[in-house]
């Protein structure tokens, strides 16, 4: 009988307690089913050698009476672009640094500190720009849901590991939906934080200015908890319930897009009618435009990008994929003057999303347009998949996507928007419109 | 934009666009040229 999928967070944290399971007990169903499944997902890339000795000290912890809370023992995974002392960070790519890191980052660091236990490296997008390309030294990661369909990214084994049952927790990053998109097209709830608000050392940069990191994970409490750990304070102060909030819905912010599944739409209004039934007011709302905001976010990313990597490009360039390389060099047609124009347009742009907030709590719209596309879409090269997460990214709120359901029998995500440091209170919606639906229960069927 | 221009353009940063990359990069940088083209007429 193949493994199941590991338990949540509280059920472990019970057994843990009780003394029915050891955290080793828990790491070892975590490799059992990594065993069973990751042969078709193809989510981890490296295990962290220390997840047996810190989930001994975990017992060892609990047996003395140290409870560092909910974390306490949980295994989690982490998006291969962001250092894991001891393990090379690979950003998907055969031109990076094979040296390992010296250090965790700080997010993971924290993690660990709260007594999380690092299971591994998990798949990203080369340079975590875009992909899935074939033929790197590592295969793309798998949607779960259907394996014939990508993950999206670049936190894409971050989000296909929670979706296959292989771990409840992982950390991913953001530049421009890379936390939100592959978390709705893999069913998962994946947290953008407002800009600054957990620490970038040891995440590779793609594009500084834009750059988020944050966390992956099968619930809006289990993303809560460990976005908790990588910035104290973040999510804390969240209060059951949206009755007598006001949700504005940017209905028409992506309803017109000719390139829209008609199911995402059914999906996003029947969320909404959700979150009505819950006790919200919904007023539908008018974003800024989004080819503008996509255009600002599309020349910050390339003209950073380019300069990131334009040494590694010359000097190892016959390593990298073509899709990288495709990307990457295209951004050679922007100025230093097209970047300045850019971020000269942020505060406007960021002036025009806190004015729609201004009588709202939350804004929701879709997190993308479709459902995952199938791998074979990539045969010919990179593709673009309509999305409305980079404004985001440009002005700094807050994001999340949580599953609100299904569009050909693959997972589809609403998007929860909120003002610069609330993330408490888009948490505080995702877990009403979560517990007011069945979309957390319903697993990959894997 | 053509291919023989964009070969320029990533030429004069140091770098070689290959012709099996030539189409793909250059729909990239069509996409970047009318985003550059969209966000300088917004700054004015």
């Amino acid at each position: 009988m193949k493994a199941p999928p590991v338990p949540s967070v509280a059920e472990a944290g019970a057994a843990l307690r009780s003394g029915r399971m050891t955290c080793v007990g828990l790491l070892a169903l975590h490799r059992d089913r990594i065993a069973a499944v990751d042969g078709q997902v193809r989510a981890f890339w490296a295990m962290d050698p220390r997840a047996e000795a810190l989930a001994a000290q975990v017992d060892a912890d609990l047996r003395a009476g140290i409870d560092r809370g909910a974390l306490h023992g949980m295994p989690f995974a982490v998006k291969d672009m962001v250092d894991v002392a001891g393990l090379p960070t690979t950003n998907g790519s055969r031109a990076a640094d094979p040296a390992p890191a010296l250090q965790d980052a700080e997010a993971v660091r924290r993690l660990i500190a709260a007594g999380a236990v690092p299971l591994g490296k998990v798949a990203t997008y080369e340079w975590g720009f875009v992909g899935p390309e074939q033929g790197l030294e590592h295969p793309p990661a798998a949607n779960p849901w259907n394996l014939s369909h990508i993950t999206g990214g670049s936190s894409s084994g971050s989000a296909a590991a929670v979706a296959a049952g292989m771990v409840r927790l992982a950390v991913g990053s953001d530049t421009g939906g890379s936390i939100r998109s592959p978390s709705a097209y893999c069913g998962g709830v994946g947290v953008k934080p407002t800009r600054g608000c957990v620490p970038g050392d040891g995440f590779f940069a793609l594009s500084p200015d834009l750059d988020t990191p944050g966390p992956i994970a099968a619930t809006v409490a289990e993303a809560a908890l460990t976005l908790e750990a990588m910035a104290p304070g973040a999510s804390l102060g969240q209060t059951p319930g949206i009755r007598g909030l006001t949700i504005g819905y940017a209905r028409d912010w992506f309803a017109a897009d000719p390139a829209l599944d008609p199911c995402v739409l059914v999906a996003m209004d029947d969320a909404v009618s959700a979150l009505s039934l819950a006790g919200a007011r919904i007023v539908e709302v008018q974003m800024p435009d989004y080819a503008l905001m996509e255009a600002v976010g599309a020349v910050m990313i390339h003209v950073q990008g380019l300069r990131l990597h334009r040494d590694s490009l010359r000097d190892r360039g016959h390593l990298w994929g073509r899709m990288a390389t495709q990307t990457v060099q295209a951004g050679a047609v922007l100025s230093d003057a097209d970047f300045v124009a850019a971020q000269g347009l942020v505060p406007g742009l960021t002036a025009a999303v806190d004015a729609v907030l201004g009588p709202c709590d939350a804004i929701v719209t879709a997190t993308t347009l479709t459902p995952a596309p199938p791998f074979a879409a990539f045969d010919r090269g990179a593709v673009w998949t309509p999305m409305r997460t980079l404004p985001f990214n440009v002005t700094g709120h807050p994001a999340l996507s949580v599953p609100c359901g299904f569009a050909g029998g693959l997972p589809v995500g609403m998007q929860v928007i909120g003002r610069h440091g609330d993330e408490a209170g888009i948490l505080r919606v995702a877990a009403a419109f979560e517990a007011a639906t069945d979309h957390a229960v319903i697993t990959a069927p894997l | 934009m053509t291919e023989a221009d964009l070969k320029k353009v990533i030429a004069a940063q140091g770098l070689v666009l290959r012709d099996e990359d030539a189409a793909a990069t250059l729909a990239t940088a069509r996409f970047l040229i009318e985003a550059a083209r969209r966000v300088q007429g917004a700054a004015r």
